[in-house]
C-alpha cells in the first residue's frame, strides 16, 4: 500500500532547523551518517593515548625483561629468562616473600585495627556518618610523602616520642624506634588504614539489622553473633580492603624506604634501586613484571570469589 | 546497632583514639612549624621564620612553580582524556570498548612504580630527553583514568531520556550538549578536574622516574630534604602543601554535595 | 486508508509496511498503519507488543529497519528528532532538572530561534492550557508527578506540533489524579484540535480516550477501530481478552441457513449472522459477561451451572459458575439483577442472547 501522494504537501514547512552555527550544522550532518566516525571521535584520543602512553611502555617492560644488562648499563634485547631465573636466588627469593610477608602483615594489621573503626561509623546516626567519614578521608588524600615525614619526625632519636618518654623518665636512652621493619609496617598501616576502613565501612552498613535482631531473638550472644552472621556477611568488604591495601604494600617503596632504612629491601625498593642505582634495567623489569603479576593475581581472585570493580573505587 | 552501653562506649573511644592515631603526625608536623626551635621538639616560642626561610629559598620556589605549572597544564589535558573516554565507553558500542575501559583502570590499579619506569623506559627507548614534558605527559597518563570514573558514575546517573527530550523539542547534538548534558555532567567534570590537579600536586613515585635534572617537582624536594634530615623549614612546607590540599578536598567535596 | 484526491483523508502521520528488528528480534513487523488528521489514535497492548517502538519511530528516535514513515506526506524515515514537527510527552516526564519551570517550557522556542519578545507570552499561553501557570518560577523537584506531567504537556505543546505523542504518560499517576487527567487531555484535544498519538496498556484508559484504538500484539495490529467496535466486535481472540473481561465459550455450527447458522455453544442454540461467522465447523464464542444473566426458566436456551464464587464489585456482583464439563462462565449484575442474589453452590440458569455473541475463530494462525 502506498501513501497517497497529497498534492499540497508543501503547504507546511519542515520543522525549522536549530539554532547551531551553521559550520558546526554541516560539521554535525557529516559526522551523523557515519557512526563510525562518531566512535573514532569520540574514543580515539583516549584510546591514542592510552595505547601510546600506557600500552607501548607495559609492553616495552615485559620485552625488556627478557633482555640482558650490557656492560655500559644499557640494554640488550634477547629472549632470554635469565632474569626470572635469578628470582630463585635466595636473596632475591627472600626479598619476593619478605614483600609479600609483610604486605601479608600490614593487611592483616589494618583489618584488626580498621575494622571496628569502619564499624563505629556505620554505627552513627545517618546524618552523622559522612562526617565521620569525610575525616577518614581528608588523611587519605593528603601528600603520603609528607604523612611519612610526619612519622620522622615522630620516631626519631631525638624525635617527639622519644623525648616525651625520656622527658617522663620511662625511658632512658632513645629507644630505636625508626630505620626498621617495625617502622615501616607502622608507616605503610597508617598510609593504608583508609583503604581498608572505607570498603568494611561500605558492607557494614549495608548489613541488614533484622539479621542481627533475628540472631538475639533465636538466643545467640554478641560474639557468636559477630562470627555467624556480621563477619560471613562483611566479608565482601573485608576482601575488598585487603586488595586495596596488599597491592600498594608491595609497591610504596619510598614509605619502606625513609622509614625502614637500608635494612627494608621490599620488592618496590629493588625495583626502584635497579633503575637508578644498579642500572641493571632487564632485571628490574623482570621484577615489575612479577609484581604486576602479582597484583593481577589478587584482583583476579578478588573478582573470582564474587566482589565487584566499582565496589574499589 | 547491636552493642550494649559498655560495648558502645568501648567502641567509640577506640574511634577516638583511632582517629588520634590518623591525625597525629599531621598536626605535629603543623604546629611544629611555628616552633622557633631548630632542634624542633622542645617548644620554644612561636615564629613565621620557617615560612619566611622557604619563601627565599629559590630551589623551594621553583619546586612550587614546576609543580603548579606541570599541575596546570595536565589537568585540562587529562580531564579531557578522561570525561571523552567516559562518554565513549558510556554511550557507545564499539571494538575494542571493553579494552579501552580496561586499559582506563591499569593505572588504578597497577602500583605506580610500575607506571613510572614503564614511562622511562618508553622516553629512554625512544631518546626523549627528561624534563618538565615528560613530567606532564606522565601525569596526564595516571590521572585521566581518574578523571574517566567520576564521569563515568555522573553519566550512569544521567538519564538519555532527557537528552531524548531535548531533540524532540528540537535541539541537535550541539545544542542539546551544552544545553542539557554539560550542565548536568560538569559538576563530575569540575570534580574529576579537581582530582586530578591535586593528583598531580602530590604525585611522587611517577614523577620520581620522569623528571629530568632541573626539573623538580614539590614532592620530589621534599623527598630530597627529608633524606638529608629533618629541618623546620620541611614542616613549614608540609604545612603549607597540607593547607593547599586541604581546600581542594573542601571544595571538591562541597561542589559534590552541591550537585546531587 | 487513506484515498487519493481527497486532501482532507489523507493520512496525517503514515507508517507503510514499517519493520523494526534488533539483531534477529523483530520487534515490529510489516506495520500499516494511517493516522488521521485531528484524531485521537491510541496504540494499545501489553508489554513487548512493539507499540513504544512504534512512537519511537514516528518520533525519530529509533528508524524502521525497513520501511518508511511518512508525515503529512512527507517521507521523514531518516530524519532525525529534531527537525521533525512532532513531540513527544515522555513517560517520566523528563523535565530539565537545571531550569525552572519556564524555561522548560521556553526550551523549544529557543532551539528555533524564535524571537525573544514572543517568547514569554507563548510560554505563558502553554501554561495556562494545562493550568500552571503560577508555577512558571518553581523547579521541577519542587513539584508533584501530576505538576511535572502537566509542565511536559505545556512543553510539547507550546511548539504547536503536527502531531503530539504521548508515551503512558499517566503510568506513574495514581488512580484518582490518572482519571482527571484523562478528562483534561481528552478536554485539550478537542480545544486545540491537535493530532494526538497515545501509548498506553491500560485498555480502560484506551476505551475513555480514544477516537481510534490500535490494537497491537506481538509486532502486529490486532484490530484497529473506534473503541466501541474494539470492545463490542473483537475480530481476534487476542483483542477479545485483552479488552475487558470476556467468556470465549467453544461452539459448533449445526446448520448453514440463508439468513446465517444456528451455533451451538455450552447447551444453548442460538442463530448467528453469516456475515460474521469464520469458517469451518468449529468456532468461539466471545460472550461480556454483563450480557450474561439468569434465565427465565431452564430450557433449551439455557446453561445449567453451579455458582463457584460470587465476588462484590462495588458498581456489581460478579458470579463465576461452572457449567456443564467444569467449563467457567463469568457473569456480572447489577444489585437488584436476580443474579446479584445468586449465593456460591446454588445451582443457577444462565443465557444470553445472540447478539451478545461474537464468533471467533477456532484456532488463530500463529497462536504460539
Amino acid at each position: 500500500m502506498s501513501a497517497p501522494v497529497h498534492p499540497l504537501r508543501d503547504r507546511r514547512p519542515a520543522a525549522p532547523q536549530p539554532r547551531t552555527p551553521a559550520p558546526i550544522r554541516s560539521m554535525l550532518d557529516t559526522i551523523r551518517p557515519r557512526p563510525w566516525l562518531r566512535k573514532l571521535l569520540l574514543a580515539g584520543p583516549a584510546g591514542l593515548w592510552l595505547l601510546l602512553f600506557q600500552g607501548v611502555p607495559l609492553a616495552l617492560i615485559l620485552v625488556t625483561s627478557f633482555g640482558a644488562r650490557t656492560g655500559s648499563g644499557a640494554v640488550a634485547y634477547g629472549f632470554s629468562f635469565a632474569n626470572y631465573f635469578r628470582f630463585a636466588d635466595p636473596l632475591y627469593l627472600g626479598i619476593l616473600v619478605d614483600s609479600f610477608a609483610m604486605a601479608l602483615g600490614v593487611t592483616i594489621i589494618t583489618l584488626v585495627v580498621g575494622y571496628p573503626l569502619a564499624y563505629f561509623i556505620a554505627a552513627q546516626p545517618p546524618e552523622r556518618r559522612t562526617r565521620w567519614l569525610f575525616l577518614v578521608i581528608v588523611p587519605f588524600w593528603t601528600s603520603m610523602l609528607i604523612r611519612t615525614y610526619g612519622w620522622i619526625f615522630l620516631l626519631r632519636g631525638n624525635g617527639l616520642i622519644n623525648t616525651l618518654l625520656m622527658r617522663l623518665g620511662v625511658t632512658e636512652g632513645p629507644l630505636n624506634l625508626l630505620y626498621n621493619n617495625g617502622a615501616a609496617v607502622l608507616g605503610l598501616v597508617y598510609m593504608l588504614l583508609p583503604f581498608m576502613v572505607l570498603p568494611v565501612y561500605t558492607s557494614v552498613e549495608k548489613l541488614d539489622t533484622n539479621l542481627i535482631r533475628a540472631a538475639y531473638d533465636l538466643g545467640a550472644r554478641p560474639a557468636g553473633t559477630f562470627r555467624k552472621i556480621i563477619l560471613p556477611l562483611t566479608m565482601p568488604g573485608v576482601a575488598a580492603g585487603s586488595v586495596l591495601v596488599m597491592v600498594p604494600a608491595m609497591g610504596l617503596f619510598y614509605v619502606a624506604d625513609l622509614l625502614g632504612g637500608a635494612k627494608t629491601v621490599l620488592i618496590g625498593n629493588l625495583i626502584q634501586d635497579q633503575f637508578t642505582q644498579a642500572n641493571d634495567w632487564p632485571f628490574g623489569s623482570a621484577a615489575s613484571v612479577i609484581l604486576s603479576a602479582l597484583t593481577l593475581v589478587l584482583i583476579f581472585l578478588y573478582v573470582r570469589s564474587g566482589g565487584k570493580e566499582e565496589e574499589l573505587l | 546497632m547491636n552493642l550494649s552501653r559498655t560495648g558502645r562506649s568501648l567502641l567509640s573511644a577506640y574511634a577516638i583514639l583511632a582517629y588520634a592515631f590518623l591525625y597525629l603526625p599531621i598536626v605535629i608536623l603543623i604546629v611544629f612549624s611555628f616552633n622557633t626551635s631548630r632542634l624542633n621538639v622542645t617548644w620554644q616560642g612561636f615564629t613565621f621564620d620557617w615560612y619566611a626561610r622557604l619563601l627565599e629559598n629559590t630551589k623551594v620556589m621553583d619546586a612550587v612553580r614546576n609543580s603548579l605549572l606541570v599541575a596546570a597544564v595536565s589537568t585540562p589535558a587529562s580531564t579531557l582524556l578522561g570525561a571523552l573516554a567516559a562518554f565513549a565507553v558510556h554511550r557507545l558500542r564499539f571494538p575494542g570498548r571493553r579494552l579501552l575501559e580496561g586499559g582506563m583502570y591499569i593505572p588504578i590499579v597497577l602500583p605506580e612504580i610500575i607506571m613510572g619506569i614503564s614511562l622511562l623506559g618508553l622516553f629512554t627507548a625512544a631518546g626523549v630527553k627528561l624534563g618538565l614534558g615528560t613530567i606532564v605527559i606522565a601525569h596526564i597518563t595516571f590521572s585521566a583514568p581518574f578523571v574517566f570514573v567520576v564521569v563515568r558514575a555522573r553519566l550512569h546517573d544521567l538519564s538519555q531520556t532527557l537528552e531524548r527530550a531535548a531533540m524532540d523539542l528540537g535541539a541537535d547534538e550541539w545544542l542539546t550538549f551544552w544545553w542539557v548534558t554539560f550542565p548536568l555532567v560538569s559538576p563530575g567534570i569540575l570534580a574529576g578536574a579537581l582530582l586530578a590537579f591535586t593528583l598531580s600536586l602530590d604525585d611522587m613515585i611517577i614523577t620520581f622516574f620522569t623528571a629530568g635534572p632541573g626539573a623538580t617537582t614539590l614532592p620530589l624536594q621534599i623527598y630530597g630534604m627529608v633524606r638529608y634530615g629533618v629541618t623546620p623549614e620541611i614542616n613549614a612546607l608540609s604545612t603549607g602543601f597540607l593547607a593547599v590540599t586541604l581546600v581542594m578536598i573542601v571544595t571538591a567535596e562541597w561542589l559534590r554535595r552541591r550537585s546531587s | 486508508m487513506g484515498e487519493v484526491g481527497r486532501p482532507l483523508t489523507v493520512g496525517k502521520v503514515v507508517l507503510e509496511n514499517v519493520v523494526k528488528k534488533y539483531g534477529s528480534v523483530e520487534v515490529v513487523r510489516e506495520l500499516n498503519l494511517t493516522v488521521r488528521q485531528g484524531e485521537f489514535l491510541t496504540l494499545l497492548g501489553p508489554s513487548g507488543c512493539g507499540k513504544t517502538t512504534t512512537l519511537m519511530m514516528i518520533a525519530g528516535f529509533e528508524f524502521p529497519s525497513a520501511g518508511r514513515v511518512l508525515i503529512d506526506g512527507q517521507d521523514v524515515t531518516g530524519l532525525p528528532p529534531f527537525l521533525r514537527n512532532v513531540n513527544t510527552v515522555f513517560q517520566n516526564y523528563a523535565l530539565f532538572p537545571h531550569m525552572k519551570v519556564a524555561d522548560n517550557v521556553a526550551f523549544g522556542l529557543r532551539t528555533r530561534r524564535t524571537a525573544r519578545a514572543e517568547i514569554p507570552g507563548r510560554v505563558r499561553h502553554a501554561l495556562s492550557l494545562v493550568q500552571m501557570e503560577q508555577y512558571a518560577n518553581r523547579w521541577p523537584r519542587q513539584l508533584s508527578g501530576g505538576q511535572q506531567q502537566r509542565v511536559a504537556l505545556a512543553r510539547a505543546l507550546v511548539l504547536r506540533p503536527e502531531v503530539l505523542l504521548l508515551d503512558e504518560p499517566l503510568g506513574a499517576l495514581d488512580l484518582k489524579l490518572r482519571k482527571e487527567m484523562q478528562v483534561e487531555l481528552k478536554h485539550l484535544h478537542r480545544k486545540l484540535g491537535t493530532t494526538f498519538l497515545f501509548v498506553t496498556h491500560d485498555q480502560e484508559e484506551a476505551l475513555t480516550l480514544s477516537d481510534r484504538i490500535v490494537v497491537m500484539n506481538g509486532g502486529r495490529i490486532e484490530q484497529i477501530g473506534p473503541a466501541a467496535e474494539i470492545y463490542d466486535r473483537p475480530r481476534t481472540r487476542f483483542v477479545a481478552e485483552f479488552i475487558g473481561e470476556t467468556n470465549l465459550l467453544p461452539a459448533r455450527v449445526l446448520e448453514r441457513t440463508a439468513a446465517g447458522a444456528v451455533v451451538e455453544a455450552v447447551g444453548v442454540r442460538l442463530p448467528l449472522p453469516v456475515r460474521e461467522l469464520p469458517p469451518g465447523d468449529q468456532l468461539v464464542l466471545s460472550v461480556r459477561p454483563e450480557r450474561v444473566r439468569v434465565a427465565g426458566a431452564p430450557g433449551r436456551a439455557s446453561i445449567e451451572a453451579r455458582v463457584s464464587d460470587r465476588i462484590y464489585v462495588g458498581s456489581g456482583v460478579k458470579i463465576i459458575a461452572r457449567g456443564p464439563d467444569g467449563m467457567t462462565i463469568t457473569a456480572t449484575g447489577m444489585p437488584g439483577t436476580p443474579l446479584a442474589a445468586c449465593q456460591p453452590g446454588e445451582p443457577v440458569s444462565l443465557t444470553f442472547d445472540a447478539d451478545a455473541c461474537v464468533p471467533l475463530p477456532a484456532a488463530e494462525e500463529g497462536a504460539a
